[in-house]
C-alpha cells in the first residue's frame, strides 16, 4: 500500500449496532498497519472517546466546531502522536455528539468527511475511522469517505439482523457494496449457535474476510492495559487473529485478486436482500 | 478546502561533550525529566556516491539504512526521496522505479554508486511520559563510529530530541534545558561529521589541480600541476577498471591520459622537448592499449538505442549480435587487466609520476617561466584559428572523415580552453558551446565506428552459423547511416553558434575577430 507518491486509503470500522468490537478492531488494525511500516492515522469519531482512551490521549478537541466543519489546519493541529512509531490519532471528545446535526447544516454534507480527510491522504498511507454505532447522516458520510468499510459482526441473531438491515440500506441507497467487507467478532467457538449463525450468514451475504476474532479475556483486558493487543499480549490467540485480519484487509486494499489471493475469500453477490 | 499544515518530523540534535562533563549532563537530564529507558538498538548507515563525488558536488548524500535508501539534501537538510531497498545499490538505473531513481539519474548519469563510508550507531532510546503514562517526547542517545577502508573514527556523542506530534511543550522544555547546560545544537549533518572525522573528500578525483591556477603563474608550474591532476585521476580509476565495476572508470582514465598528452603536444617548449616527447609517447601507448575496450563499451552502451531503431521482430534478431559484442568485450577486458599488471604499464605510470612530482623529470623549457595566461592564450588563439578555418570549410553535406579531423581539433581546443576558463570565468560560455559541437562530432564518429563494428560482428556470427542476425544487422547499418547523415547536417548550425559565442567573449577570443566570418 505504501507508495512514493502517497495516496492514503481510508478504512472505516462501522456497524450500526454497538458493542460489536469496532473500537478494538480499529485500534489493533491501526497499530498493525503502523507496525508494518505504513504511516497511519486513526480518527476517533465516537463521542465516547474509547479509542482516544486506549491511546492514553486526553479527550479534547481544540476548536471542535471548526474541525468538524472546515477541516484543514484545524484538524492537523489536533492530531496527536501515539506511543507507537508511525501511528497518529485524531482524538474525540464529547462535542462530537453534535457532529450529525452540524453535518446536516452544510452543503454537500455526505461528502464533507471525505473532503476533510482528503488532504491527509497525502500524509498518511492509511486512515482508520472508528465510527460510533449510528445510522445518522454521519454514517452516510463514512460510507462516502471510506475506501473499505469493515463491519464486525457478532454471530448472534440480533447482530445478524442488524447486518442484514445495513446491507439492505446500502443497496437501496446505491452505495458501492464492493467496498463492504464483514468479519466475525467476539466469536465463541464452543457455542453451536455462533457456528450455525456464521455459516448461515456466510451463505446469505457476500464478502466475508476469513479471520474471526475470538471472545477472550485478552481482548476484554485491552481497556485495562490501554495498549493494542500485539503490544500487551503478542502471543495471544486473539493477537494472531487480528494479524490475520490485518493481512486480509491489507490484501483487499492492495486490490489483490480474490481469485488467486489465498487470504481473501470472495463470494458471488447474491440477490438475497430483495 | 484549506490544506493542513505539513507536519515535518520535528527533531533537534545536540552534541554532548565527551568525558565526565557529558556523562553528568546526561544523568541530570534523565533525573530532571524522569526519562524512562525505551530500548537499545544498533543501526548501520552506509553512504554512497559516485567515485568522483557527483552527489556531494550537488549537495546530496545517498544513505542506506534499515532497508531504506534515501537521498538527502545537505544544504537545507531534508529528504529528497526514499525507497525501500535491500542489498547494495549499483547504478541509478538499477533502482526500483520511482522518485528516488528519477532524482538520482540526472545526478549520477551512468556512474556506479560506490560505498563512501559507514556510520555505526549504538542507540539508547529514552522517552518522557505524562501522568497518563503517555509518551510525549522521545530521545535517542547515539554513540557512533564512522568507518571507511579499514579505518574508523569515533564521532561526538549525540542526543536527538524528537517531538511527539501534538506535544510541543515537552519538546521545548527539554531543548531549553539542554541549551542552559551549554550543550550545543549540532550544526553539521552526520554525513558532514563522518567526512570530517575520516578526512574524506568525495570530490577527490577532480581533473583540476589542487592549487587554483592564476594568470601570473609560470607556465611550467601550472601545466605540471594540471598534468599532476590528470595523473591522480588516472590512478584513482585504475582499480575500477581492473574490477570492471563501471565503464566510466575506463572513460575517465582515458580522458586523463588524453588531456595530459594533449597539453604536452599543444604547449610545446613549456618543458624540455626530449623528456616531454618521451612522456607523450608513453601516454600515447597507454591510451592505445585501452582503445578496443572503450570502443566496445560505447558500442554496448548504445545497445538499447540501436535496437529501438529497428521494429520487431528485427530488433530481437540483434540480440545475438550484441551478445557476441559482450563476449568480445569480456575478452578485451581480460587483455586490458593483463596489460595493467605488466611491467611496461608500471613503468609508464612511474614515468608520469616522476615527471609531475619531480622537476628533474620534466625540466622547464623555453617558455617554462612565461606567465601561464600568455602561453595558453597564444596557443588557444592559434588553435581557435585552425578550428575556425576547418569549420568554415564544412560543406552542406559534410563528409564524416573531414569532420573527424575537426573533432580532434575541437577536443584539443577544449582542453586548452578549460585551463583558460580557470583564469577568466567568462570563457566558460565558449567551453559549453564547444562541448555541444564536440558532442555532435563525437556522435558522428561513434556511428561511423559502430557501423563498421556491426558489420564485423554480423560477419563473425554468420561464419559461426548464426546467420539470423545478418538481415537485422544490414537494416541497422542503413539506419545508422541515415542517423549519421542527419547528425552531419546539424554540425554546421552548431559551428555557427560556436563561432558567434567567440564574438561575445572577451580576449583572447576577440583577437580572432579577423577570422570570424559574418555567418
Amino acid at each position: 500500500m505504501a507508495g512514493e507518491s502517497r495516496r492514503g486509503r481510508v478504512l472505516a470500522l462501522y456497524h450500526l449496532k454497538g458493542g460489536v468490537g469496532k473500537t478494538t478492531a480499529a485500534v489493533n488494525l491501526a497499530y498493525l498497519s503502523a507496525a508494518s511500516g505504513l504511516k497511519t492515522l486513526i480518527c476517533d469519531l465516537d463521542p465516547q472517546s474509547s479509542t482516544t482512551y486506549f491511546f492514553r490521549v486526553k479527550p479534547a478537541l481544540k476548536h471542535a466546531r471548526r474541525v468538524l466543519l472546515k477541516g484543514g489546519a484545524s484538524v492537523a493541529d489536533n492530531i496527536k502522536g501515539t506511543d507507537y512509531e508511525g501511528l497518529d490519532l485524531l482524538p474525540a471528545d464529547w462535542s462530537l455528539r453534535h457532529l450529525p446535526s452540524l453535518l446536516g447544516r452544510v452543503k454537500r454534507s455526505k461528502r464533507r468527511l471525505r473532503e476533510i480527510l482528503d488532504p491527509f491522504r497525502g500524509e498518511y498511507d492509511l486512515i482508520v475511522l472508528d465510527s460510533p454505532a449510528t445510522a445518522t447522516l454521519l454514517a452516510e458520510c463514512i460510507f462516502v469517505a471510506a475506501d473499505m468499510l469493515l463491519v464486525p459482526v457478532v454471530p448472534s441473531t440480533l447482530a445478524a439482523r442488524a447486518y442484514a438491515n445495513l446491507r439492505l440500506f446500502l443497496r437501496r441507497k446505491g452505495y458501492d457494496e464492493a467496498k463492504v467487507w464483514g468479519f466475525f467478532s467476539m466469536v465463541e467457538a464452543r457455542k453451536k449457535m455462533h457456528q450455525a449463525t456464521m455459516q448461515a450468514m456466510r451463505e446469505q451475504f457476500p464478502q466475508w474476510l476469513p479471520a474471526t476474532i475470538p471472545y477472550t479475556v485478552d481482548v476484554e483486558s485491552m481497556g485495562l492495559a490501554r495498549a493494542p493487543l500485539p503490544v500487551r499480549s503478542p502471543r495471544a490467540v486473539a493477537t494472531r487473529r487480528f494479524r490475520e485480519l490485518w493481512e486480509q484487509v491489507a490484501g483487499r486494499m492492495d486490490g489483490r485478486d480474490p481469485e488467486t489471493d489465498p487470504w481473501v475469500r470472495s463470494f458471488p453477490v447474491r440477490e438475497v436482500l430483495e | 478546502m484549506k490544506s493542513p499544515a505539513a507536519s515535518p518530523l520535528v527533531e533537534q540534535s545536540f552534541l554532548v561533550p565527551s568525558g565526565e562533563a557529558g556523562r553528568g549532563v546526561l544523568c541530570d537530564l534523565r533525573r530532571t525529566f524522569a526519562l524512562s529507558e525505551d530500548g537499545r538498538s544498533r543501526v548501520e548507515t552506509l553512504y554512497h556516491d559516485t567515485f568522483d563525488g557527483r552527489l556531494f558536488a550537488r549537495s546530496r548524500a545517498l544513505r542506506l539504512a534499515q532497508g531504506e535508501l534515501t537521498l538527502e539534501c545537505l544544504d537545507s537538510p531534508h529528504e529528497v526521496a526514499c525507497v525501500a531497498f535491500d542489498g547494495s545499490p549499483e547504478f541509478a538505473d538499477g533502482l526500483p522505479p520511482g522518485a528516488l531513481r528519477e532524482a538520482l539519474r540526472p545526478l549520477t548519469g551512468n556512474r556506479a554508486l560506490l560505498p563512501l563510508f559507514s556510520i555505526r550507531s549504538d542507540v539508547r532510546a529514552w522517552c518522557l511520559t505524562n501522568r497518563e503514562q503517555k509518551t510525549v517526547l522521545r530521545l535517542a542517545l547515539l554513540d557512533e563510529e564512522a568507518a571507511s577502508g579499514g579505518r574508523s573514527e569515533r564521532l561526538d556523542h549525540r542526543v536527538v530530541v524528537r517531538q511527539v506530534r501534538g506535544y510541543k511543550k515537552a519538546f521545548r522544555e527539554v531543548c531549553e534545558w539542554l541549551a542552559r547546560q551549554g550543550v550545543e545544537p549540532e550544526a553539521n549533518s552526520r554525513f558532514g561529521e563522518g567526512l570530517k572525522a575520516l578526512d574524506l573528500d568525495p570530490v577527490r578525483m577532480t581533473t583540476l589541480p589542487r592549487t587554483p591556477l592564476s594568470a601570473s603563474m609560470s607556465a611550467a608550474d601550472a601545466v605540471r600541476a594540471v598534468l599532476h591532476a590528470q595523473y591522480r585521476v588516472a590512478r584513482a580509476n585504475e582499480e575500477g577498471i581492473r574490477n570492471d565495476t563501471d565503464a566510466e572508470f575506463l572513460h575517465d582514465f582515458r580522458v586523463a591520459v588524453r588531456r595530459a598528452r594533449s597539453f604536452l603536444g599543444q604547449l610545446r617548449d613549456v618543458f624540455e622537448p626530449a623528456p616531454a616527447a618521451e612522456l607523450r609517447k608513453s601516454l600515447s601507448r597507454l591510451g592505445r592499449s585501452t582503445n578496443a575496450l572503450r570502443d566496445l563499451d560505447v558500442y554496448l552502451e548504445h545497445r538499447k538505442e540501436y535496437q529501438a531503431l529497428l521494429s520487431d521482430p528485427l530488433a530481437g534478431d540483434l540480440t545475438p549480435l550484441f551478445d557476441h559484442g559482450a563476449r568480445a568485450r569480456a575478452a578485451v577486458q581480460r587483455e586490458v587487466t593483463a596489460v595493467m599488471r605488466s611491467a611496461a604499464y608500471g613503468d609508464a605510470l612511474e614515468r608520469w609520476r616522476t615527471c609531475v612530482e619531480e622537476e628533474a623529470g620534466l625540466p622547464p623549457g623555453r617558455y617554462g617561466s612565461e606567465p601561464l595566461a600568455e602561453v595558453v592564450g597564444a596557443r588557444v588563439a592559434r588553435k581557435c584559428r585552425t578550428v575556425l578555418e576547418q569549420g568554415y570549410a564544412i560543406p552542406e553535406n559534410a563528409d564524416p572523415d573531414a569532420l573527424h579531423s575537426l573533432r580532434i581539433e575541437c577536443k584539443q581546443l577544449r582542453y586548452l580552453t578549460e585551463i583558460l576558463a580557470e583564469l577568466s570565468p567568462e570563457v566558460r560560455g565558449v567551453v559549453s558551446r564547444l562541448k555541444k559541437l564536440q558532442d555532435a562530432l563525437g556522435r558522428i564518429q561513434d556511428l561511423t565506428v559502430h557501423e563498421a563494428r556491426t558489420g564485423e560482428f554480423a560477419r563473425a556470427l554468420s561464419e559461426g552459423g548464426g546467420g539470423a542476425a545478418l538481415p537485422a544487422a544490414e537494416v541497422l547499418v542503413s539506419r545508422m547511416r541515415a542517423e549519421r547523415d542527419r547528425e552531419c547536417a546539424k554540425v554546421r548550425g552548431l559551428f555557427v553558434k560556436f563561432s558567434r559565442s567567440l564574438r561575445e567573449t572577451e580576449p583572447p577570443y576577440s583577437l580572432l575577430l579577423p577570422w570570424l566570418l559574418p555567418l
